[in-house]
């Protein structure tokens, strides 16, 4: 019966491979993409806070505390440094994809992405001549930037999990 | 004309089906569409003077959504080691086809019905205008069928849609679309 099907070519062809087991990115680099996203998101927003108090206290006169401060530089360039890798490790990993995987919505994450981490670099280059040079307009201009950046990051993730 | 029409024989060359539905997560208040494709269809349609049948099998575990985890989880729920194909058997009269496939046109629309079988359930679905273009040694065939999971014996399903830490649950609406564009290519018929 079967080599009669195999004759008229009605007899399905051996079960291929399972899409995911094909996957490209490697699934270990694309959960660790995955993972410092929501780190980078979870960091932008804390840092929105932190940045909110350090400015506040700032309009307040009496400046913030030292802690403070450490707490916002310090959660400042952990996300400027999480922001470039990921989006240097989500690039290659959109790279290594097979063509026939990528959706529009991979190329929107990644620009967005870009996007993203480069108004972190400003926010930061913005909050390092804030710091030297005592123009107060350029800490509004830093805040928007990290507002900006922040909300940029919530779209790329919004995108990529819709 | 009907020796010409005798035992011809068509494969599919190309061409993907797909399946919609709307997925919906956070409890039910996110909607949004999923669309899966597969390239990766094969089958045959043998023309003769009497019948036009074919069948097509479409791997389960070849979707693609653009969500692995997704595709997986679906695949895992049309139990695809036990079932790795998605079959669909075609039936059409030959004497829609006869002025296309005689050259007489380029295009046509076309009844035709088919038994789709998803697991162990078969079910019969009667499509009134499937499409068939011709395209240089190339047949196009273009066909929807709407749907629903439960009409297909299945619970609508319950998928890692966002797939963070295990997955935030979603689950599927109980409607599907199921939509083929295939190309065929005449091959010759065995002895």
């Amino acid at each position: 019966m079967m080599a009669l099907l195999l004759l008229q070519g009605l007899a399905p062809p051996p079960p291929p491979t399972p899409i995911w087991e094909e996957a490209r990115p490697h699934p270990a680099t694309y959960r660790l993409h995955r993972i410092l996203g929501y780190g980078l998101l979870a960091g932008s927003l804390v840092q929105v806070g932190l940045g909110w108090a350090t400015l506040s206290a700032y309009e307040g006169g009496q400046g913030p505390s030292g802690t403070l401060r450490t707490a916002h530089r310090t959660l400042g360039y952990t996300v400027v440094g999480l922001a470039s890798a990921n989006t240097l490790l989500g690039s290659w990993n959109l790279l290594s994809m097979k063509p026939e995987q990528r959706r529009r919505k991979h190329y929107l994450h990644a620009l967005l992405s870009w996007t993203a981490t480069a108004l972190y670099v400003t926010a930061g280059v913005l909050a390092f001549q804030a710091r030297t040079l005592p123009e107060f307009d350029r800490y509004y201009a830093h805040r928007n930037a990290a507002l900006v950046a922040t909300g940029a990051t919530l779209l790329t993730v919004a995108v990529i999990v819709w | 004309m009907l020796l010409l029409l005798m035992a011809q024989v068509y494969q599919v060359a190309g061409g993907e089906a797909a399946y919609w539905t709307v997925v919906r997560s956070a409890a039910g208040l996110i909607p949004h569409e999923i669309r899966a494709v597969n390239r990766d269809v094969s089958g045959v349609v043998r023309v003769t003077d009497t019948a036009v049948v074919g069948t097509l099998h479409v791997p389960v575990a070849r979707f693609s959504s653009g969500n692995l985890q997704r595709d997986q989880d679906v695949a895992e729920i049309l139990e695809y080691r036990a079932h790795p194909y998605v079959v669909v058997t075609l039936r059409a009269d030959p004497e829609t086809l006869k002025p296309l496939l005689t050259g007489m046109e380029d295009s046509l629309s076309f009844p035709i019905r088919i038994a789709l079988t998803v697991r162990d359930c078969t079910r019969m679905f009667e499509i009134p205008a499937a499409v068939l273009v011709r395209r240089g040694d190339t047949l196009e065939g273009r066909a929807t069928v709407a749907t629903r999971f439960t009409q297909l014996g299945l619970s609508p399903p319950r998928v890692k849609g966002l797939g963070f830490l295990g997955g935030l649950v979603s689950r599927a609406d109980d409607t599907l679309h199921l939509t083929g564009t295939l190309r065929f290519v005449e091959k010759e018929e065995q002895p």
